[in-house]
């Protein structure tokens, strides 16, 4: 159990008194779901395993670019469809209306995991990893803290050809290169790895989140 | 012991502790980075000097970091223990702390006054006199750094991360427990203990004190700055969706009346869902203005946030700004304007650009807003348990009931509401605080003192009935009139006018009541004490997360005065403060702590969950419920209802918009 998910019982254990009541006001029932779920793990929250028979019934389901997201640290996996665009940005939804908003395969945003990424300035680093390209970048980051202030996380990246892989899921099936990006500021380090194919399309990755998400697996199910 | 350890920023922490016959609670607040506070109280066994087996003590204590440690020099505090008040703990100090070993091992040192000076004295400096001043409450002043100089000291060392052992050589006498008191023995100046850190917020302690007793204590800390969910873990807004070019020039649906009524009413339900009601809309050719009634989002940035990418989806092309202003109690308080062209371009940029070119403005901005059929009248009820809790009654710490509270309130047209509750209680002990039985006691009218008499049950009670009328007059004045039976123990008529302009952190109110005294039944009826009552008010957002607020008028007893009032604001709704009032009623007529003062916290359920709600506990410690300095209750009063939605509030937290 996540240190977020244990928080929230012992929060939750304290507002139950006041709670435990009806009424139009909006809140309270929600609130009321919110603390039953915190003590029913993977009811409400996003611990659920997507199967091979998932995926093929979202791809018939639904049109347009779909991923599949799976983040290790809360062992929980989802079949995201794409619900908007805005310029190069793709905007992916969850079941569960969680989204990840992505350029071409790399992560730019992300809403509703808590410790979202709200926002990145990270050109430099997408173009050397689009073009497959050795080289250094810095990438920042806007998080909000427990207080709604907005934080900036400003990385160092190094980007590294690693080799070539062929990559496949969904109606995808490529070859690419494997390109790593090694992040280091005083706190952090982290280490994304992106599946690029010919064209600059980071079809599959595995790129880091934050301190309470750890790592996000990215795939496209189809483009 | 003191040291000059200090805790982070913002760190709330309570200890429980007992040892030798005495059992303390202590609540202390890091108020800033270098100053703390604390509140503690004390129940003594067998300290009967005032007739009873349990003699209870509150006190206050300061504590000031004046140099941080460094590489070559110890960090060195000042503090005041048990300042305010009957000074049972007084004691001044001054101590220096120094880590070696990477931290592992922290000695301190140090000299102690008054109550640490009483035993290891190494010198006097002048009297220490022994009068209380007033009636306690008072700072004490007079004392501080005199008598006797007391030496202590003492080392902790981190055997593991978790584990650390202490030992200190003790200044403090304890005289009154053992010489005039036999509570218990003390043989030697040294004390021993461990701590263990059970979590990051946990910890317990077990010591051996001064060469005869076992103590133990237990530690709870909690911030409001570093715990809790960052940025929360609602779902996701939906994305703003861009106009296709064509639909730009389309003023078509301006002409028929049945498309705009569609628009609106998409709109409300689109809106519903997260929580935002639609109470008013008007759709021009090129213009969108909306009144929303934002019931979920406690931070309201993020409430204008989602309003604006709904607009963005389900409104005309032609349609390029947004005017959204919400409401509270049907009056809008604050307005938003927004250009639809920067909502589509920054939608995934950093929330200060949208910022940087969003207008601020009264909620008067929005008043060309037709207000929706729906909205009125409109029925909000709830039903639910309640807790009350008492504190400090000469007998009883902490006193609590708990009964069953039936709530509606009525919206009848834009401002005006009845609003009612009843409530019974189930079970408790409030009722049997003590309570004078004159209508006056030394010469001051029984206001506040008599509270207990209204906790009786578990016949239903009548707590408030009353009408409310709220109106923005001018860009910057806001208006309430409210009439009936406003709070369990008073009725009357409450008018109030708020000077607050949308983009000022200073804002002035004047208020005006005639209270009349509920009868003790919880019914209709009155007694026969009523007064006028009123304050000119000035609420000042300091900034660093202060709050000041002082009230200048008259009370309930008809004395004449004023409160300060200072908080800690956290962004996250978490706010800790004090407050004091002091009117022309001697502390000699005031009784017991002079004047009236205490702290207040309000903690918000939005943090306590991880997803918004604009529900919050709010409690109080007040030393003692007494009459002078007393306030009537009003409900709504008007800087609560307007400021949240101005600019300077929304900005503290407007990364929150595209969240």
């Amino acid at each position: 159990m996540s240190v977020t998910a244990k928080f929230k019982i012992a929060a939750a254990g304290l507002a139950l008194l006041a709670l435990a009541a009806c009424g139009t006001t909006y809140g309270r029932q929600e609130a009321l779901t919110r603390v039953a779920a915190a003590f029913t793990p993977g009811k409400g929250q996003q611990e659920y395993q997507v199967s091979n028979a998932d995926i093929q019934g979202a791809l018939q389901r639904f049109n347009g670019p779909m991923l599949l997201a799976r983040v290790p640290s809360r062992n929980s996996s989802a079949v995201l469809r794409r619900l908007a665009t805005n310029g190069p940005y793709e905007t992916f939804i969850t079941g569960d209306k969680r989204t990840l908003i992505l350029i071409d395969g790399i992560l730019t945003g992300t809403r509703g995991l808590s410790q979202d990424i709200m926002d990145a300035t990270d050109k430099d680093v997408r173009q050397l990893v689009y073009s497959r390209t050795d080289g250094v970048a810095n990438r920042f980051r806007r998080y909000l803290d427990v207080e709604n202030h907005t934080y900036e996380q400003s990385v160092t990246c190094y980007v590294e050809r690693t080799g070539s892989e062929a990559v496949s899921g969904g109606v995808i099936s490529a070859q690419t290169t494997v390109m790593s990006e090694r992040c280091v500021n005083k706190d952090e380090e982290f280490t994304n790895t992106y599946w690029v194919d010919g064209n600059g399309i980071v079809l599959k990755s595995n790129q880091w989140v934050g301190p309470d998400n750890g790592y996000i697996e990215v795939q496209y199910l189809r483009r | 012991m003191p040291s000059a350890e200090v805790a982070p920023d913002g760190e709330l922490a309570t200890t429980l502790s007992y040892f030798g016959g005495s059992f303390k609670s202590t609540l202390s607040f890091q108020i800033l980075p270098r100053l703390s506070g604390s509140f503690r109280y004390t129940g003594i066994d067998g300290l009967d000097s005032t007739g009873f087996d349990t003699y209870y003590d509150r006190s206050f204590d300061v504590s000031l970091l004046l140099l941080k440690e460094t590489t070559s020099w110890p960090a060195l505090s000042i503090g005041l223990r048990d300042f305010l008040g009957t000074g049972l703990y007084g004691s001044e100090y001054l101590a220096a702390t120094k880590g070696f070993m990477d931290g592992r091992l922290r000695v301190t040192a140090g000299l102690g006054w008054g109550r640490l000076g009483s035993a290891n004295s190494i010198a006097s400096y002048g009297d220490r006199p022994r009068d209380v001043l007033g009636s306690g409450g008072i700072p004490t002043y007079d004392r501080w750094f005199r008598g006797d100089i007391g030496v202590f000291g003492g080392v902790s060392y981190a055997a593991t991360d978790k584990l650390t052992l202490k030992a200190e050589y003790s200044s403090d006498a304890y005289r009154l427990e053992t010489v005039t008191n036999d509570t218990f023995d003390r043989k030697s100046d040294w004390n021993f203990g461990l701590d263990y850190q059970v979590t990051d917020y946990l910890s317990v302690g077990g010591y051996y004190m001064y060469g005869s007793e076992f103590g133990v204590s237990v530690r709870m800390a909690l911030n409001p700055k570093n715990q809790g969910v960052p940025g929360g873990s609602e779902t996701a807004p939906p994305p703003v969706v861009l106009r296709p070019l064509e639909s730009v020039d389309d003023l078509g649906w301006t002409n028929v009346p049945a498309q705009q009524a569609s628009y609106k009413a998409k709109l409300a339900e689109e809106l519903k869902p997260y929580g935002i009601y639609l109470e008013a809309a008007t759709l021009t050719g090129r213009e969108a203005v909306v009144q929303i009634r934002n019931e979920r989002y406690d931070i309201e940035s993020q409430a204008i946030g989602r309003t604006a990418r709904v607009m963005s989806r389900y409104l005309p092309g032609s349609i390029t700004t947004f005017v959204i202003a919400q409401n509270v109690n049907g009056m809008p308080t604050g307005s938003v304007a927004l250009n639809r062209a920067d909502l589509e371009q920054l939608e995934m940029s950093p929330a200060d650009a949208i910022k940087d070119k969003a207008v601020f403005a009264s909620g008067l901005a929005a008043s060309s807003a037709a207000v929706l059929d729906e909205t009125y009248p409109r029925l909000d009820w709830s039903f639910g348990p309640f807790m009350r809790l008492g504190f400090f009654d000469v007998d009883n710490p902490l006193r609590a009931d708990i009964g069953l509270r039936a709530r509606a309130s009525v919206f009848l047209t834009p401002g005006l509401m009845v609003s009612g509750s009843v409530t019974s209680k189930l079970a408790g002990t409030l009722d049997e605080m003590s309570s004078p039985t004159t209508s006056t006691v030394n010469g001051v009218p029984v206001v506040r003192s008599d509270t207990s008499r209204y906790q009786d049950g578990p016949e239903p009670r009548l707590e408030t009935l009353y009408a409310a009328q709220y109106l923005q007059m001018t860009p910057d004045i806001y208006g309430r009139l409210s009439v009936g039976y406003l709070e369990q123990m008073y009725a009357g008529v409450s008018a109030e006018v708020l000077w607050k302009p949308q983009d000022s952190r200073l804002g002035i109110g004047v208020e005006a009541n005639y209270a009349k005294k509920r009868d003790y039944d919880g019914g209709f009826g009155f007694q026969d004490y009523d007064v006028y009552t009123g304050h000119v008010s000035a609420y000042y957002d300091i900034g660093w997360g202060f709050h000041g607020q002082v009230d200048v008028g008259r009370y309930l007893a008809g004395d004449w005065g004023a409160t300060v009032a200072i908080d800690r604001e956290f962004d996250n709704g978490w706010s800790i403060g004090a407050y004091a009032t002091k009117t022309d009623i001697s502390s000699e007529d005031f009784g017991e702590g002079s004047f009236d003062k205490g702290l207040r916290f309000t903690v918000p359920l939005g943090w306590a969950l991880g997803t918004p709600s604009r529900r919050s506990s709010n409690f109080a410690i007040q030393s003692l419920t007494r009459d002078g300095g007393a306030r009537l209750s009003v409900p709504g009063r008007l800087y609560g209802v307007v400021r949240d939605s101005h600019e300077p509030e929304m900005a503290k937290t407007w990364g929150k918009f595209w969240r």
